[in-house]
This record gives C-alpha cells, sequence and structure tokens, in this order.
C-alpha cells in the first residue's frame, strides 16, 4: 500500500523527467534520493519532477527536493514541478514553495520553461 | 490420633506373636513332646511374624536409600554379619548347648531358647533386610513387569516356605526341585523366579569405573557368605527350630548368592568398557553444566572460559581454545583458552589464509586432523606449537550465526575419533545457544537503556514547553502538546512582551531525535529575538536567517506568530509555512487566516522576506482564536482517513465554548475519537486563546 516508485525518462533535449508514484514519506525518501544523485553524479542537471502519480508526501519528502536544488541550481540547472494534484499542491503551497521553486501544470510547460532560460 | 494408635501397636504386634509363641515353646519344652500338628500350627504363627514385620521396614531410612554404592555397602555388609552369625551359631550350637561349655550355669532350656531362638531370629532378619535391599537394586531403573515379577518371587517364597512346613523336616531337608509333588513344584517355581529377577542389574551402568571395579572385587565375598548360608541351613538347628523360617532364610540367601554371582559376571563384562563409558558419562554431565551456565546468563567472557574449559574436559585435550570470528571486520580473535600459557596464547597463529579456522567457515564442517605434521591446514599451528599432534576443530554456530570455531589439540597423534567429534560438536552446538542468549540479553539490555535514555530526553523537552498558562486580564488561554514519539519536532510558547501576548506555534519537519534537537535550537533562537521586536515579520526574518545557518539542507520549520493585545483585542499575526490559525467571531462562522509565507530554513533571507506578510485583525469579546499543527489535521484513524481542516472547522462552527480550556479539549477529545485505534503518526500540538467578555 506504502509503495513508491521513480520512473527516469530522458528527453532529447538533455532533460531528465522523473515520474513519481505512490506515497513520498521518510521511508521511501531514500528511493527519490538515489534517483536526483544519479543525475547529479551523471551531470543532469535539468530535471522535471512529475507529480501526476503521487499520492501522499510528507515533510521527509520534501526534504528531498531542499537537500539537491542549491547543488543543481549552482550547475546551472533547476528542478521544476509538474502536474501536482490539488492535494500535493496544498502540501507545497502552504510552506511556501511556490516562492522558491517552478510548479508548472506540464511537462511540456516545463520543459519550455527550460529552453526560455537557455535563451536568456 | 487414633489412627496412629492403632499403627503404632500394630508394631508390636509381631513382637507380641513371637513373645506368644516363645511362650508355648516354653510349655512344650518342659512336657517334652511336640505333635506335628502343633509344630505346624506355630510354623504359621511364625510366619505371620515374618508377614507382619514387612511394612515395618518403612521405619528404617537404610531400606529406602537410593544411592547404588550405599545399598550396596549394606548388602555385603548384611551378608557377612548374617554369615557370621549364622555360622558360630550353627556350627557351635552343640559346642554352646553342651555341657562344659561357658553357658553350662544357664539352665538347659535357657541354652536352647536363648542361643536357639535369638540366633534364629537374627540370621532370618539380617537376611529379610537383605532380600529388602536387593529390592532397590533390582526395581532400578524397573519396567513394570520388574515390580510384578518381584512381587511373584515373594509370593513363590511364601508358598514355598508354607508347603516346606506342611511337608515337613524331611522333605525340605532333602527334597529336589521339579518334581511333581507340591513341594517340588514351588522349589522349582521360587528357583525359576529367583533367576528371572537376578538378570535385573540396570544400577550397574551407573557406577563410575572405580565404583564397578571395587563392587566386581567384593561379590566373591557375598557369594561366599550367601553359599554357605544356603547349603549350611538344611542341617542347621534352624530346621528344628522352624521349617518355615528355614525355608524363607534357604530362599532369600539363595537369590542373594544368584544376584551376586550374575551380578559379578555382569560387572566383568563391564569392566573393559568402564573407561570409555566413564568419560561419555563426563561428556554428558559437563554438557548439563553448559546447559545451567546458560540459564545462568553468564557474562560473555566468562562463558567463553566456562565452554573451553568443559571442551576440554569432555573430550579430554591437552590444550583447547576458542577463536571468535568477528564478521564486521572479517577477522578471528581468541575468546579463551585452556592449558596454554600467555606467551603461547599471544603467539596463537589466529586467521591464517589456509587455516583450520577459515575453512571450517568456509565449508561449514568439523575438522579432525589426526595427523597433524602432514594437514597442510594445521601448518600454521604446527609452527606455533611443534608438540601438537593431532587436532580437532568444531564450528560454533547457531541459526545462521557463526560464532566461532572450538578447538581442542593433543600432542598423539590419531588421538581423535568420530566419538569425540561428535561429543564436541554437541557441546559446541550448546555453546551456540549460549552465545546467541548473551547476545539477545545484551541486546535488550541496550534497548532498556535506551528507553530510559528516551524517557529523560522526554521529561527534558517537555520542559522546554510552557508548563503553566499565563495569566492575564482579558485574555483566557490554554495549550497542549503532545509527541507522537517519546520526542517531537513540534513547538509552542506563550511570551509577554510590552503587554502584548506572544503565541508561537511551529513545527520541525520530520519527527523524533533528530526534530527534538531543532525544536530545542527554534525554542532558544525564538527566546532570544522575541524581546527585541515588535512585529511578528520581523521576528520571522530574524529567526529564519538564523537557523537557515545551522538547519540541515533537507529540514525545515514552520512557525507561526501572533501578537496579541488584550486591552485593544487587535491581533498582529505572520505565517511561516505553517498551518493557518483559525478565528472565531462570536457568533460567527470559524475563518482560517491565511497569509503568505514560506517555512524556514527553505531560503537563506531575501526571498523569505519578500513573501512572508504581516496581516492583522481586530477581535471582538467572546472571540476565540485556535492555533494548532498538521498532527490535529493529518491525524488519521484505521482507515487511513485525515482528520482535515474541514472537521475543525465544522466543531467550531456547530457550538459555543465558555472558556479556552473547553474548547481544547474539545477537539482533543474529537481528534482521539477519529484516531480511534490508530497509532499517532505525527506530533499535535494545539492552543486556544480567548478574548474575556
Amino acid at each position: 500500500m506504502n509503495g513508491f516508485e521513480v520512473a527516469q525518462h530522458n528527453s532529447e533535449d538533455g532533460i531528465t523527467i522523473l515520474r513519481l508514484k505512490g506515497f513520498l514519506d521518510a521511508h521511501t525518501a531514500g528511493d527519490l534520493e538515489a534517483a536526483l544523485q544519479k543525475c547529479i553524479d551523471e551531470k543532469k542537471f535539468r530535471i522535471v519532477v512529475n507529480f501526476e502519480e503521487l499520492n501522499y508526501i510528507s515533510s521527509a519528502g520534501l526534504g528531498v527536493f531542499m537537500g539537491f536544488i542549491e547543488d543543481v541550481r549552482e550547475n546551472g540547472g533547476d528542478i521544476k514541478m509538474t502536474s501536482m494534484t490539488e492535494k500535493i499542491f496544498h502540501v507545497f503551497d502552504l510552506l511556501g514553495f511556490p516562492a522558491l521553486y517552478d510548479i508548472l501544470k506540464t511537462d511540456d510547460e516545463a520543459v519550455e520553461r527550460f529552453a526560455q532560460t537557455e535563451k536568456e | 490420633m487414633k489412627l496412629k494408635l492403632w499403627k503404632k501397636a500394630f508394631y508390636f504386634l509381631p513382637a507380641l506373636l513371637f513373645l506368644m509363641i516363645t511362650g508355648l515353646d516354653l510349655l512344650l519344652f518342659f512336657v517334652g513332646f511336640m505333635p506335628e500338628v502343633v509344630r505346624i500350627l506355630r510354623d504359621f504363627f511364625l510366619l505371620s511374624v515374618i508377614l507382619l514385620l514387612i511394612p515395618l521396614q518403612q521405619l528404617f531410612p537404610i531400606f529406602k536409600e537410593k544411592k547404588i554404592t550405599l545399598i550396596l555397602r549394606n548388602i555385603i555388609l548384611l551378608s557377612v554379619i548374617a554369615w557370621a552369625v549364622f555360622t558360630v551359631s550353627t556350627g557351635h550350637y552343640h559346642t554352646l548347648v553342651a555341657t562344659g561349655s561357658i553357658f553350662t550355669k544357664l539352665s538347659a532350656f535357657a541354652r536352647n531358647f536363648l542361643i536357639g531362638t535369638l540366633s534364629a531370629v537374627l540370621v532370618l532378619l539380617l537376611n529379610l533386610s537383605i532380600f529388602a535391599l536387593l529390592k532397590n537394586l533390582v526395581l532400578y531403573k524397573s519396567k513394570p513387569s520388574t515390580l510384578r515379577n518381584f512381587r511373584l518371587l515373594l509370593i513363590a517364597i511364601l508358598i514355598f516356605a508354607v508347603i516346606s512346613s506342611w511337608s515337613g523336616v524331611e522333605t525340605f531337608r532333602f527334597g529336589t526341585p521339579f518334581t511333581a509333588t507340591p513341594f517340588g513344584l514351588s522349589y522349582g517355581a521360587v528357583l525359576l523366579l529367583i533367576f528371572i529377577n537376578a538378570t535385573r542389574t540396570a544400577w550397574i551402568s551407573f557406577l563410575n569405573r572405580g565404583q564397578k571395579w571395587r563392587t566386581f572385587m567384593l561379590t566373591p565375598v557375598v557369594i561366599f557368605c550367601s553359599t554357605s548360608v544356603m547349603y549350611g541351613i538344611r542341617d542347621s538347628f534352624i530346621v528344628e527350630y522352624s521349617v518355615v523360617w528355614a525355608a524363607l532364610i534357604a530362599s532369600f540367601s539363595a537369590f542373594l548368592f544368584a544376584y551376586s554371582l550374575f551380578s559379578g559376571i555382569l560387572l566383568l563384562l563391564h569392566l573393559p568398557t568402564a573407561r570409555i563409558y566413564d568419560e561419555k558419562m563426563i561428556a554428558i554431565r559437563s554438557l548439563q553444566e553448559l546447559s545451567q551456565s546458560i540459564s545462568l546468563f553468564l557474562e560473555r567472557s566468562e562463558l567463553m572460559q566456562k565452554v573451553t574449559q568443559l571442551a576440554s574436559q569432555v573430550i579430554h585435550s591437552d590444550f583447547a581454545w576458542l577463536e571468535i570470528y568477528d564478521a564486521r571486520h572479517d577477522r578471528f580473535t581468541l575468546g579463551a583458552a585452556v592449558h596454554l600459557s600467555e606467551e603461547e596464547m599471544s603467539g596463537l597463529p589466529l586467521d591464517t589464509g589456509d587455516g583450520i579456522s577459515r575453512w571450517v567457515l568456509r565449508n561449514h564442517d568439523s575438522v579432525v586432523a589426526n595427523d597433524a605434521g602432514s594437514d597442510a591446514r594445521t601448518a600454521a599451528l604446527r609452527e606455533w606449537k611443534k608438540e601438537i599432534g593431532a587436532v580437532l576443530a568444531v564450528e560454533v554456530r547457531s541459526n545462521d550465526r557463526f560464532y566461532g570455531v572450538l578447538f581442542s589439540a593433543n600432542t598423539s597423534m590419531y588421538s581423535f575419533d568420530q566419538f569425540d567429534r561428535d561429543m564436541l560438536q554437541s557441546f559446541a552446538d550448546q555453546a551456540a545457544i549460549a552465545f546467541q542468549n548473551a547476545h539477545l540479553l545484551a541486546e535488550s539490555l541496550e534497548k532498556e537503556r535506551l528507553t530510559q535514555e528516551l524517557r529523560i530526553a522526554r521529561e527534558a523537552q517537555q520542559k522546554l514547553l510552557p508548563r503553566t498558562m499565563p495569566r492575564i486580564p482579558g485574555v483566557d488561554v490554554a495549550g497542549f502538546s503532545i509527541p507522537a514519539q517519546e520526542v517531537g519536532g513540534d513547538y509552542f510558547d506563550l511570551k509577554m512582551s510590552d503587554d502584548k501576548l506572544v503565541v508561537i506555534i511551529g513545527d520541525v519537519s520530520g519527527k523524533g531525535t533528530a526534530a527534538a534537537f531543532y525544536m530545542a535550537e527554534v525554542k532558544g533562537i525564538i527566546d532570544c529575538l522575541v524581546d527585541m521586536h515588535d512585529s511578528p515579520a520581523e521576528l520571522l526574518a530574524r529567526a529564519n536567517r538564523v537557523l537557515y545557518r545551522g538547519l540541515e539542507k533537507n529540514m525545515f520549520v514552520t512557525l507561526l506568530c501572533a501578537y496579541i493585545d488584550p486591552v485593544e483585542r487587535s491581533v498582529t499575526f505572520s505565517r511561516a509555512g505553517h498551518s493557518p490559525m483559525i478565528w472565531c467571531p462570536k457568533g460567527q462562522a470559524p475563518r482560517l487566516m491565511d497569509s503568505k509565507g514560506i517555512a524556514l530554513g527553505l531560503d537563506s533571507g531575501r526571498i523569505f522576506e519578500q513573501n512572508t506578510e504581516e496581516k492583522c485583525l481586530r477581535a471582538g469579546a467572546g472571540d476565540f482564536l485556535v492555533f494548532y499543527t498538521d498532527g490535529l489535521t493529518e491525524a488519521r484513524n484505521p482507515q487511513q482517513q485525515e482528520f482535515q481542516e474541514k472537521k475543525l472547522l465544522s466543531i467550531l462552527a456547530n457550538r459555543t465554548f465558555i472558556t479556552a480550556g473547553e474548547l481544547q479539549d474539545h477537539i482533543i477529545a474529537a481528534a482521539k475519537e477519529h484516531m480511534h485505534i490508530a497509532p499517532m503518526h505525527d506530533d499535535f500540538t494545539l492552543v486556544v486563546v480567548k478574548f474575556e467578555e
């Protein structure tokens, strides 16, 4: 019941998309950490995290993004979040994440946003 | 009481009966004539004396003795005494009775009666006692049939005695067994049953080698004594005294003869294997001792010493040691050793790659190296100690956990056999259980210690929260906080700053010990800052700058801060990622007081400050303010459904409350009802403020 999965998908323009599924809490945060660490090790700093199939996120899950964002941004990349359900967005919103992270409707929007920053 | 008296009277009955018979004898002596009928009748009474004597045994502890060596000693002693009494009284009967002896001064009847009767009584009593003692030996480790056979023997002896009396003195003297007369048949039955019972010698197995030797050496004495009595009885005066008694004595001594003969033969057969048998017994005893040590929960090093020492006893090894496997560092260390000097112990070649302990670890098997000189695995050991001729090593393992290798070494080659290996292995298995127990005990002690530490931590953390509610004119305050585990990351405080009540509620991400440490840090920071600021947004901004540096990257803290003026009833508040407070204006629907804000620790300062609003509200008399952490709204029931803000708001909308405490208790009760039997999964804090009317 409390399973969690991260599916990695590399798009053509060098953007990595991570699809989260299930429950992201203290027990499963390690899996996401490993996935993000792998991106950084492979020098893939443009990361999109898709929340469409995520049912629950705890503070430990939120902490995973905070642990990596600095590293990623220093290397010219970003972690953009997409497709959150209303419930998940509420959690992020309450904590003020939207002021610090790009939270977008779709993966395409995120990819577009990466392209824009590239131009600038 | 009455019963006891009866019992005592019963004990005197044989003596009384015996005195009566002696009286009759006296009478008949003077008459000088004894008709056959009277003789048989007299025999019948004498038999009754014996039957009545049998239950008397219980009075003497000697017959209840269970220790074989003592039983044997008593039997040997009594047979010698019985023989001596019999020989002296029969051999010298006529001399004693004849005129001119030292007893001449006694009158004729006194000589006859005192000496004759007395020795007859003594010989019979001694033989009866021996028979009772033999019963203990026969019944040692008995089967149900054993007791039956022994009872049959006793019955056969009694019948034989009666028939002997009936058949007369001559028949008893010269009769042969297995003839078609009652006498011959009963005689035969007694011999048969003596033979059957005499083979019951299970006790021999339980003697040690020394005891077997000593007992064997003494059996000829018993055989001689019993034979003398058995053969002498027919021609003795006792037959004249009473055929019944003579028949009993003959039967008892015949049984003693047969039993000692059989025991002697069996002892002789046991003697060659006695040494091995003894070794086995020592091994079993050592195993028992080890099992007992296990239940005593010896300390680990003591346990290792005990195991090694007993192992060396078990298989008589010249040296023994225990190598303990350290799985974390993948190496062996010396656990304990016996018969080795300090110097030798420090020189022991532990963990040589091609050594025995590695071999045992790899192959999960024991090693018997009887020719140590030509075995590659023992090369290192031979280098360390040249005189080693044979090595035996077994693994100490329990439930897939490998504890180490138990070694036993001898100077002589080919000194270990299959039995030694099996014995040492079963010993090592016991030892493994002991180690496992010791390990579990240590674990549970450690757990106990941690529980104790956490209890102390909980008490310390409780002291960081307000223990009494401040009494401020104009407002009524209630606060409550409970961690999901022993300690937690929730925090609230109630302070006075310039006549204003400052309510701070917060939640450190995560729970448990890590969260608890940061909760203490948050409290310290807020305590320092609260007096320097009169704006909640400024206070939170400063706290964020301080905390951001000290907090771990993946942790954050949500805080809500409200400055309440109890006179003006104005509330200035700011929310840093925390659940918004609820304002319940009197008579109106409760409102979630949302405002923009970011949790502390997410941003180093600028974005935080730009995005954290400060808001103000003007309350009225009778209004309530409710502050809470997400432990309340996210409290789950057994179906994993959350309590949610909606439910909280509906509670506040549907009831009117008089005091802050009353409202607080009601919410807590509702949350508990919702959770039902589900465990708390997050810390839970609630603060309620009421503006008094």
